[in-house]
């Protein structure tokens, strides 16, 4: 399964955040380190769809604080796979390109 | 702090119904971050205009979708048995279907929008108005009718009042009544009862204030349920006589008077002059009874008063658990009738009324009153309608224009209800963009009205000019309506019976001029006329006394406002309580220009009192003694003698006021001092020009008429009240005209006063330039002669700001007009580029024919003339009506006819003008062959 540019960048701040990734941590993620700045709706939209692609799952967890319950994506097994081809065919697009 | 639920509200409600499921309230915590976020960078307004704005954003509806796919294939799945309530109202497919034409309709109609850009900014910014001014009367008048009271339960706190049944109005000296109530009542818990008004509050040694006051019973405490944050509120002991001087604070007051500090309870004011202990802080956002700041205990002695007398106050109660306010009223009025049968002579015309708590406060007393607030929503709605008709009128002529589209889609296939729903959701894409720059437009408005009334103390503790649900849902309701009046009424008409005909003359053959077009370019213009110049009359009229500006030397004035803040003692009712206020003010004021006429820094100091307008009539003797009712608007000032010396005024006739013309009471005018008979009073150029025609004014005599108390002036009212006759001694050019029109003045009458005023307006003259360097001193003067002396508003008179926003509103007002007269133009130019238009081939195969050019032209615009003449000669009448009915007056306004007439006539001449010509420039060949 191919990935689109933004689902692949969610789905790297899913990995990188580990236990923590939520909604907003995941945007925070894609601003701080991507320096992409996208919408609560935006990033819901694409967690979304990864899993009805069945690429990520997500499970409610807890607040540390006592909080509200927070829904935590993880990858799913497929997603992993996604993941890693999309960094092959990544790499093998790169191979000998050279700017002019 | 900001809380994340202060995100808009109806907006909130949107999104939570939007996005469905745990992951959509996640979504929704997460905006309310962001709203937070936003908002500590932008203003609220600014906050609210990027919450409301992520609604219409795509990706908040990709991802409703998202979410409600989501929540049904886990239903299906049996993975989520609760996620039916998240997929309600979406069907399980014939949904989608209805989504992906709404979504077609919706882009055609954006398109179309697009297209014609010029029709769209006029609809949109029509729309945008009508809509502004309906919400906003929406949002002030549902306030009055159905108040939301930030309280627990607030529905059910209800005020206890009694309407005098012979006059209309409230009774309030209700000290029996209220005693009565409070031991009988079963219906009605805690019944408190208060009365308001200004205080002196001296705290250490900073000077006086004057503070927002009540003297209000414990219960009142008990009625709201809110408890103090710090210390204690009032309690029933502290009612007796005897028992220590107690004040409670509010929170604002808290902060700004005593710094928040946290030791304040048990620190001694002074109230009113009197030693105070601070027993309690209650939190924000608590003023009862409406916008006070310092709660004294209300000591009430039915003994000390006969029946209908004593303070006035205002009553009110808590309905008991499960008791209606129906039945509150039952049990009132077999109270009331008691009462009657007990004392008939006070009582027998008083009718116990039980009401919501914020009516009598809001001056609601009756069903008549409700009857002018619903009257004045549907008037202002009615201008909506109008502005809509009008936008209907534009795209009714462009629809006409259409109808060879039309027909091809009819010929192709398409439903007429397709046709139908499409202009529809054109219609409602336009009515919705202008309903939303509308709903933000009296958002944007209503919030600084209401920070404005705020800071000046005005404003109720449950006025929210907030955007509210309601008010969403009510410019939505509007956006709708216009969009029925702008797109289905075209839409009928144009998918009617002869688009069959229309397709037939596809290639363009004459459409009979139907009638439907000649009584619709007639009503159009009429109605405009009708209309348009009343309200440019009225709007002008505001505009110039919105700003009267002096016309003396103003920049070397400082002004003040003094009063003297007098406690209510017990005892004392409000005659005695104002005659008490007024010697002291007398005294002080003595001092007061005694002191500050040893300053060196002055060049003289006068006083006035306050102003009384718009409430007095003026009448002035005729030749045989009888007298002629001369003008309601006349102002009149009572100003101390030497007043127009200290202006500097020169006098144009006649003599000044001088000490004598300030001579012994003779009872009052509209609650001032009136003067003795023969006293001599000054009147002003406006005066001698408006109501005297020019003429002579020395000598004439003129007296003051009180207005009557009910509101309805009769002889016998007059005869009773009448003044004594005054002579006028003097005449002086206008103090005061307005900034748009040094001609307009308000007729004025100046008397002489002593200073026993309630309130008073000092006037000082400052040597130099540094007028308000000197305002320090005035304060400090005043307040070492007396610290219960208030000295407010110290301002130069050249800046006194307060004209400035009224202003600004009339001027926007008669913007509007101005808008509405434009659109009226338009709409005019529409229908009758679109009539001659369609007459276009018809001059062209005349010419053809052999026509003269010149003959066909006259032809066209006779025919043009006849329905904008007829129109504006209906109009004209119907305004000339409007005019003379209303009292602005038919020939001062004739202006304002030929104006609206002038642009009416002038816009469909020259839209008649553009297709004529074309007409006669068509090819006789070409015109014949389409024959």
């Amino acid at each position: 399964m191919s990935l689109g540019e933004l689902q692949h960048l969610v789905m790297l701040a899913v990995v990188r955040l580990r236990d923590d990734a939520y909604g907003a941590a995941i945007r925070d993620e894609l601003r701080r380190v991507a320096g992409r700045s996208v919408s609560v709706q935006t990033v819901w939209v694409t967690l979304v769809r990864l899993e009805e692609q069945g690429l990520t799952g997500s499970d409610d967890v807890a607040a540390p604080e006592g909080g509200r319950p927070r829904r935590v994506f993880r990858l799913t097994p497929a997603g992993w796979r996604a993941l890693e081809e999309a960094r092959v065919s990544m790499a093998r697009m790169w191979e000998g390109v050279v700017r002019p | 702090m900001t809380r994340a639920h202060d995100a808009p509200p109806a907006a909130r409600a949107v999104f939570r119904r939007l996005l469905p499921g745990a992951r959509g309230r996640e979504v929704l915590r997460d905006l309310d971050r962001e709203y937070a976020a936003v908002r500590e960078r932008r203003s609220r307004a600014g906050a609210d205009v990027w919450y409301v704005a992520q609604l219409l954003r795509p990706d908040t509806w990709r991802l409703a979708f998202a979410l409600r796919r989501l929540a049904r294939a886990a239903a299906s799945a049996g993975t989520l048995p609760a996620a039916r309530g998240d997929v309600r109202g979406f069907r399980s497919d014939g949904g989608r279907a209805w989504l992906s034409g709404l979504s077609l309709d919706l882009r055609l109609a954006w398109r179309m929008l697009l297209k014609s850009p010029g029709l769209t900014v006029v609809g949109v910014l029509g729309i945008a108005i009508g809509t502004a001014l309906g919400v906003g009367a929406f949002v002030v008048l549902t306030g009055l009718v159905y108040p939301k009271l930030p309280l627990d339960e607030g529905e059910r706190v209800v005020a206890l009042t009694m309407l005098d049944a012979e006059s209309g109005s409230a009774e309030r000296q209700l000290v029996h009544e209220f005693v009565t109530w409070r031991e009988e009542l079963r219906s009605v818990e805690h019944v408190a009862a208060a009365t308001m008004g200004m205080r002196g509050l001296v705290t250490g040694d900073a000077p006086a204030m004057g503070v927002r006051a009540a003297e209000m019973t414990a219960s009142a405490f008990r009625v709201a349920r809110v408890q103090p944050l710090i210390g204690r509120y009032l309690l029933p002991e502290d009612e007796h006589e005897a028992a220590p001087r107690v004040v409670v604070i509010g929170y604002e007051l808290w902060q700004s008077r005593f710094e928040g500090d946290p030791a304040v309870v048990g620190r001694t004011v002074l109230v009113g002059g009197v030693p105070h202990d601070v027993v309690g802080v209650m939190p924000p956002g608590f003023a009862m009874p409406r916008e006070q700041e310092l709660w004294t205990p209300l000591r009430v002695d039915p003994g000390q008063y006969a029946r209908g007398a004593g303070p006035i106050l205002y009553v009110f109660g808590r309905l008991a658990p499960g008791v209606t306010r129906e039945r509150a009223q039952a049990e009132l009025t077999v109270l009331g009738r008691r009462a009657a049968a007990a004392f008939p002579e006070t009582d027998a015309h008083l009718r116990p009324l039980v009401l919501p708590y914020t009516y009598p406060l809001d001056g609601i007393e009756d069903r008549g009153d409700l009857w002018n607030a619903a009257m004045m929503q549907l008037i202002l709605s009615l201008l909506l309608i109008a502005i809509a008709v009008n936008v209907a009128v534009l795209v009714y002529a462009r629809t006409a224009m259409r109808r060879s589209e039309i027909a091809v889609r009819v010929a192709l296939g398409a439903s007429r209800r397709r046709i139908i729903t499409q202009l529809f959701i054109e219609a409602l894409a336009l009515s919705s963009v202008g309903a939303a720059l509308g709903l933000a437009i009296a958002h944007t408005a209503l919030e600084q009205f209401g920070a404005l009334t705020a800071a000046r103390g005005e404003s109720a503790f449950w006025v929210d000019y907030g955007l509210q649900p309601r008010s969403v849902l009510f410019a939505a309701a509007l956006a709708v309506l216009s969009a029925c009046i702008v797109g289905v009424v075209p839409a009928l008409k144009a998918t009617g019976r002869r688009v069959q005909s229309d397709l037939r003359g596809l290639s363009g053959a004459t459409a009979r001029l139907g009638r439907g077009w000649t009584a619709l370019i007639v009503v159009q213009v009429g109605v405009a006329v009708t209309v348009l110049p009343p309200a440019l009359s009225q709007g002008y009229r505001d505009i110039r006394t919105a700003d009267v500006r002096p016309t003396f030397a103003a920049h070397e004035f400082l002004t003040a406002d003094l009063a003297v803040a007098t406690p209510l003692d017990p005892g004392m009712d409000g005659v005695a309580h104002r005659a008490a206020a007024a010697a002291r003010l007398a005294l002080r004021l003595s001092e007061l220009e005694r002191r500050l006429e040893a300053e060196p820094a002055l060049a003289g100091v006068t006083f006035e009192g306050d102003a009384v307008s718009g409430g007095a009539r003026v009448e002035l003797e005729n030749a045989s003694g009888g007298a002629v009712f001369a003008t309601p608007d006349a102002q009149l000032t009572g100003v101390a003698p030497d007043y127009f010396e200290v202006l500097d005024v020169p006098l144009m006739a006649g003599r000044g006021l001088t000490t004598v013309d300030a001579g012994a009471d003779a009872g009052t005018i509209a609650g001032e001092t009136a003067r003795a008979p023969g006293v001599g009073v000054v009147v002003n150029e406006a005066f001698v020009r408006q109501l005297l025609d020019g003429g002579n004014a020395l000598g004439r005599r003129l007296r003051f008429v009180p207005p009557p108390e009910s509101g309805a002036w009769s002889d016998e009212h007059v005869a009773a009240e009448a003044g004594p006759w005054h002579e006028v001694v003097g005449v002086v050019p206008n103090l005061h005209a307005s900034s748009f029109d040094s001609t307009y003045a308000t007729p004025s009458v100046y008397y002489a006063v002593t200073p026993e005023l309630q309130t008073a307006t000092l006037l000082v003259r400052v040597r130099g330039d540094d007028v308000d360097a000197f305002a320090p001193r005035l304060r400090e003067i005043a307040s070492t002669l007396d610290p219960d002396l208030r000295i407010d508003r110290v301002a130069n008179l050249a800046r006194l700001p307060n004209t400035r926003f009224l202003a600004m509103v009339a001027i926007l007002l008669q913007l509007i007009f101005g808008i509405v007269v434009l659109l009226s133009a338009a709409g005019v130019h529409a229908l009758m580029s679109v009539t001659v238009t369609r007459r276009r081939r018809e001059i062209g195969v005349r010419a053809a024919l052999g026509a003269q050019p010149h003959r066909l032209l006259m032809s066209v615009f006779s025919r043009a003339g006849a329905q904008l003449a007829f129109g504006a000669l209906v109009g004209a009448a119907l305004a000339a009506a409007l005019l003379q009915g209303s009292g602005l007056g038919l020939i001062r306004n004739a202006g304002f006819v030929g104006l609206v007439v002038g642009v009416m006539m002038l816009a469909g001449l020259i839209a008649a003008t553009g297709p004529a010509l074309r007409g006669l420039r068509i090819h006789p060949m070409e015109a014949l062959r389409d024959e």
